[in-house]
């Protein structure tokens, strides 16, 4: 395995790490994306730990940061942040091809690097596959359930109803605030249901190979393994999409028995695909 | 800035080389030594924009990763004190190299901070030495790790294994590790080299500690009280990022100044 500095672009260049191994096994290339404002190292190290468990395996990889995150400098543009970030990336995917001849991207990011992943593998038929954590994810009726299921015997949760029915503020979630579902948990802005589902049905289509893995750091909207599916009902799956819950993981990751077992799955979906 | 691999090849280290805004010939590096383990990644965003304000008063800069954290060669488990000291030696050569600057002032933060106090009582050329949150032995390090896990309470990222392994935020310290930091001490360094010092807290009762260790050992040493955080290991879902530019404002003011 050997680690190299990448620069993509002239002006101010993006900067990464890309992960050679060996001898390569695989004709994919995984490029690992920002989560929020981390750099490419990524929350618990855990993009470095990927990356090189992939070279062990024979496969090529990138960690880079988007302009004005971690070791790359802002840019001047007029598009949007989030489009500057789909646009990066396949600058990325650009300089890789071109320098390394590779033709097929897997995407793989948390969070807002789950977004990112999913707004690009809809646009550009290099990218094969997306291993996202805690993509867009949406209450249904079953979350309603088992959250409020539980809660109609408990006690205290009935007394906590009523005083913020009778208006005194006390900290915790409100029924109102369940319907008014603009953010998630982590402030992040969540576009429509049907959207969302309207994209896996475009990354499907292109026998796109979806990983999804949801911690328990979204249980203010996903409680169930099956949830995942119910939610995008119209989704031809087929057997393009591998889920897996981690319930009781935290959304960064700091245990490492799930540090382990994520950079495991990832890397055993990879060479499924690649 | 510009990123590169420097040190030895079987083990390289990843530091990134921020060249001063003049155009003219400074003579001015700066290295900046990071913390270790999760204070690293709550770091990396001030550490960048501190090395940037160098910059702009005519400092190279040069921040990198130790063994075992970041980009670098090794895993977390595996590091030792000894080894981050040497890699502090190595990444000053590296400045001086890429800056052709020989006097280097090194600025170090919580373990960083007592790493880079024992290559600047070491070497002469170390002209300035600023101590963030500094340490005055690696056991207080270890201690606030573990006073963190019994308040918070054990969890499955919070713990201490089987083997004597330390897990917290995500980052493990094995057994070995823990005891070379615990075993090292700034009363053990003996001040060959006597840079001027800088000491910065946000902690009131380390004011007194501090003064105490260093009126005796360096003569031109400062104490600054800085408000801003002071525990370290408390995180929130999204990694505790920490900006503290009051900090890194006093840092540079200081720089710049002497």
């Amino acid at each position: 395995m050997r680690e190299k500095i990448l620069k993509v672009g002239q002006i101010t260049p993006l900067h990464g790490i890309i992960t050679c191994p060996e001898r390569s096994r695989s004709e994919v290339c995984v490029l690992i994306l920002n989560s929020g404002l981390m750099h490419h190292v990524g929350t618990s190290r855990i993009s470095v730990m990927l990356a090189r468990k992939l070279a062990e395996n024979g496969v090529l990889s990138v960690r880079f940061d988007f302009s004005g995150i971690g070791d790359s400098l802002p840019r001047r543009t007029k598009t949007s942040s989030a489009m500057n970030t789909q646009l990066e990336t396949i600058e990325v995917m650009d300089e890789i091809q071109s320098s390394y001849g590779v033709k097929s991207f897997v995407l793989y990011g948390l969070c807002s690097g789950a977004h990112v992943s999913f707004a690009v593998a809809q646009k550009d038929d290099r990218v094969t596959g997306i291993a996202q954590i805690d993509p867009y994810l949406y209450r249904n009726h079953g979350w309603f359930l088992r959250h409020y299921g539980c809660r109609l015997l408990d006690l205290n949760s009935w007394l906590g109803f009523f005083r913020r029915f009778i208006g005194k503020k006390q900290d915790g979630e409100s029924i109102l605030d369940h319907l008014v579902e603009t953010l998630d948990g982590n402030g992040r802005e969540i576009p429509p249901q049907q959207d969302v589902e309207r994209g896996y049905q475009i990354i499907t289509s292109k026998n796109c190979k979806v990983l999804v893995i949801v911690t328990g750091g979204q249980a203010y909207t996903f409680n169930h393994r099956k949830q995942f599916r119910n939610i995008f009902p119209n989704v031809p799956w087929q057997d393009n999409l591998e889920f897996h819950y981690l319930s009781e993981a935290e959304h960064v990751i700091p245990e490492p028995e799930y540090q382990k077992e994520v950079v495991t799955i990832i890397d055993k979906w990879v060479t499924k695909i690649g | 800035m510009e990123p590169l691999y420097f040190g030895e090849s079987s083990s390289p280290l990843y530091g990134v080389y921020h060249a001063p805004n003049t155009k003219v010939y400074s003579e001015r590096a700066v290295l900046l030594c990071y913390p270790g383990g999760h204070e690293y990644m709550r770091i990396h965003r001030a550490y960048r924009q501190l090395a940037s304000q160098l910059n702009k008063i005519g400092c190279h800069a040069f921040r990198f990763d130790y063994f075992g954290e970041g980009d670098s060669a090794g895993n977390h488990h595996e590091i030792k004190m000894e080894r981050w000291v040497a890699d502090v030696h190595s990444a000053v050569k590296e400045l001086q190299a890429i800056s052709s600057v020989r006097y280097v002032d090194i600025i170090g933060l919580r373990l960083g901070a007592l790493v880079a106090a024992k290559v600047a009582s070491e070497l002469k050329h170390i002209k300035r030495l600023v101590l963030w949150e500094p340490m005055l032995s690696g056991q207080q390090f270890v201690d606030e790790m573990k006073d963190h896990i019994v308040k918070s309470g054990v969890s499955k990222s919070n713990f201490i294994d089987n083997q004597q392994s330390l897990n917290l935020n995500g980052y493990c310290f094995s057994e070995e590790s823990l005891q070379t930091i615990a075993g090292f001490r700034m009363d053990d360094f003996e001040w060959k080299n006597k840079p001027k010092v800088l000491s910065l807290t946000a902690r009131e009762e380390l004011i007194q500690p501090i003064n105490k260790h260093f009126e005796s050992k360096i003569t031109n040493h400062k104490m600054l009280f800085v408000p801003g955080l002071t525990d370290w290991n408390a995180l929130d879902a999204i990694g505790g990022l920490f900006l503290p530019m009051d900090s890194v404002n006093a840092i540079c003011s200081w720089i710049e100044t002497n």
